[in-house]
């Protein structure tokens, strides 16, 4: 009976170590990989990057996603690239940083309307991240709709009113509302931020 | 395969030659595996891109076709293909994947421009219609869209017992906005019988409203004022002087209002354009129903060609009858188009071409062979149309000929 006991527990032993020792070493294999693409990545050799990385690819790891993701944006497969980047915005629908890695080969396709929809996508999970909020207001300024980019650059303004980009750019959007005065204090705030701004000064003309 | 031949073959003599053999065999392999590139998204931007700055329409159009089959789809690449159709004048095709490419960017304004252009080149002038203010800044300018009159004779072969038809039609078209217009018509048509004079004044309605691209709903609604007057001869009365003139006949004068009523859709999807509609025909007291469908085929993406047929069910309180139309139209020369319609009937009191001509006559209409040459001037359409139709009377089942002439103008604002 003892024997039998003493049998069972080396078993379940040998098995949970097993279990242990083979995760562990999954983590290891991977680190090694990441380095190695870290390399190729440093010596600009994108393709070895990616096929460092695609011997232990499995669909499930988002670390692998994202990363496949930018590597394949660096070497212009942007089609690829945004097939990794879906999988791993799909594993983990909150981050932003996948969002952010996304929105390069989509842009670099001309698909801006997922690029538009993506930097919607990352507001609402960070309503006062700067970055989206600029490129939105971009966005919305290059396609006329001079309202939304009013929108998004005033909410940018006001977390950094001393912010150049920002203010400079909200008022030209000012100006195209019909904003006027509005616009000329901002095109003057832009020159004292920036004294020899050939832009804010440009605005102010355009505005008499 | 190759290998196990050769094999057998090193087998006999002259083995160095064999082995050279070999040797070139594979090489010339491996150079044909490798002369087609894998695809990756990388060659599919660069050799779409070299394509299209080269003006290298036909094989833009293979390349682009065999990427998106195999999963490679975005903005530029369709835009490129769409352009590399256009530019072949396969505007049909092209505007679906102008529409592809504004489902990944639906603010770009060549691509709007593209779109715009693809459909005024394929006579969807409505979808044109709907985005002309963004993709081209113009504004509606004139709330009319065109004037339209038509004239002409119908000749019968047998003028004693069945004379010949007049009939005229004005009417216009109006736009309350980029996607409901109004047509306004009104007819007027006359032809003698032997004693009779059938008279028919209508006013047609047609509404067209664009749903969505490529979707459009056309209620119609046509009153129809239908006067028969008869010459009824007068007895001569008792002690007439023999030789005397007789008296003139007492006209008889009847007159019914009719209506037709109903509403057909139309959908545009590359290269095809269907309509199915019911209507309503209410002649004489009693109702009947028709349920035309036809398709409009561009079988080049364009109006060099266009085949069309139309299947109508025209169902009356005893039984369900069918009638068949059948034509080509071809763009002969720049702004000139020939077409030629042929029409299998035997049947009476029907509506064609969406209530713009309806048949009050109870003679049957057996068949119909129409030729038709258009011209585009400007502002102008111009046509001058040949019908050669078969009739067969309704009470006493005489066959007979008409030969008809038509004069139609249209003014586009």
């Amino acid at each position: 009976m003892k024997n039998k006991f003493q049998k069972i527990c080396l078993v379940v032993f040998c098995v949970s170590t097993s279990a242990i020792y083979s995760q562990t070493s999954d983590l290891v294999v991977m680190q090694k990989a990441f380095a190695s693409s870290y390399t190729s990545e440093y010596n600009k050799d994108y393709s070895k990057a990616i096929a460092d990385l695609k011997t232990i690819y499995h669909e499930k790891s988002y670390e692998l996603n994202l990363r496949l993701g930018w590597l394949n944006y660096e070497n212009q497969l942007y089609s690829e690239s945004i097939s990794y980047y879906k999988n791993a915005m799909k594993l983990m629908p909150y981050s932003i940083e996948a969002k952010f890695g996304f929105v390069y080969p989509a842009a670099a396709l001309g698909n801006w309307d997922d690029v538009l929809k993506t930097y919607l996508d990352i507001l609402s999970i960070d309503p006062q991240n700067t970055t989206a909020l600029y490129r939105l207001g971009i966005i919305y300024y290059s396609r006329n709709d001079y309202g939304n980019a009013e929108k998004y650059f005033e909410k940018l303004v006001n977390l950094y009113p001393f912010g150049y980009d920002g203010v400079i750019n909200l008022a030209y959007a000012k100006m195209n509302v019909n904003k006027t005065e509005e616009a000329r204090l901002l095109f003057n705030k832009a020159l004292m931020i920036y004294p020899s701004d050939t832009t804010a000064a440009k605005g102010l003309r355009l505005l008499k | 395969m190759i290998r196990f031949f050769l094999h057998r073959l090193f087998r006999q003599k002259h083995s160095f030659l064999k082995a050279w053999m070999f040797v070139v065999l594979n090489i010339f392999c491996m150079t044909v595996s490798h002369a087609q590139e894998e695809l990756n998204s990388s060659v599919v931007e660069k050799k779409s891109f070299e394509l299209f700055s080269a003006g290298k329409w036909d094989e833009l159009v293979s390349f682009s076709k065999e990427a998106i089959g195999k999963g490679y789809d975005y903005f530029y690449l369709r835009y490129r293909y769409g352009y590399a159709l256009y530019s072949l004048q396969r505007y049909r095709q092209a505007t679906m994947q102008f529409q592809h490419a504004s489902h990944f960017n639906s603010t770009d304004s060549l691509n709007r421009v593209m779109l715009y252009y693809s459909y005024s080149q394929s006579e969807r002038f409505t979808d044109a219609t709907l985005i002309e203010a963004v993709a081209t800044g113009k504004q509606v300018s004139s709330p009319l869209d065109f004037l339209y009159a038509e004239t002409g004779e119908k000749i019968s072969d047998t003028p004693d017992s069945i004379g010949n038809m007049f009939f005229f039609h004005f009417g216009l078209q109006s736009r309350f906005s980029r996607r409901i217009s109004l047509y306004g018509g009104y007819s007027y048509s006359s032809q003698d019988f032997f004693r009779d004079t059938i008279s028919q004044n209508q006013l047609l309605l047609k509404g067209e409203i664009k749903l969505a691209r490529g979707i459009s709903f056309v209620p119609v609604f046509s009153l129809l004022s239908v006067t028969l007057t008869t010459a009824i001869p007068r007895p001569p009365p008792p002690m007439m002087p023999p030789g005397a003139k007789p008296p003139p006949p007492i006209p008889v004068i009847n007159t019914t209002s009719n209506y037709v009523t109903g509403a057909n859709a139309r959908v545009s999807f590359g290269i095809l354009d269907v309509k199915a509609g019911g209507y309503v025909l209410r002649f004489d007291g009693k109702n009947n129903l028709q349920f035309p469908v036809s398709v409009n085929a561009y079988p080049f993406g364009n109006d060099r060609l266009v085949c069309f047929s139309e299947m109508n069910m025209l169902h009356d309180s005893l039984k369900t009858n069918s009638f068949f139309k059948e034509g080509i139209r071809v763009r002969a020369m720049k702004d000139f188009w020939i077409s030629a319609e042929y029409m299998k009937s035997n049947l009476a009191n029907f509506l064609e071409s969406e209530g713009y001509s309806i048949d009050n006559s109870q003679n049957i209409l057996n068949g119909r062979l129409q030729v038709s040459g258009i011209v585009h001037v400007n502002h102008w359409n111009l046509y001058l149309t040949y019908q050669h139709e078969k009739r067969t009377t309704f009470h006493f089942n005489q066959s007979y000929s008409l030969n008809n002439f038509f004069l139609g103008l249209k003014f586009s604002f």
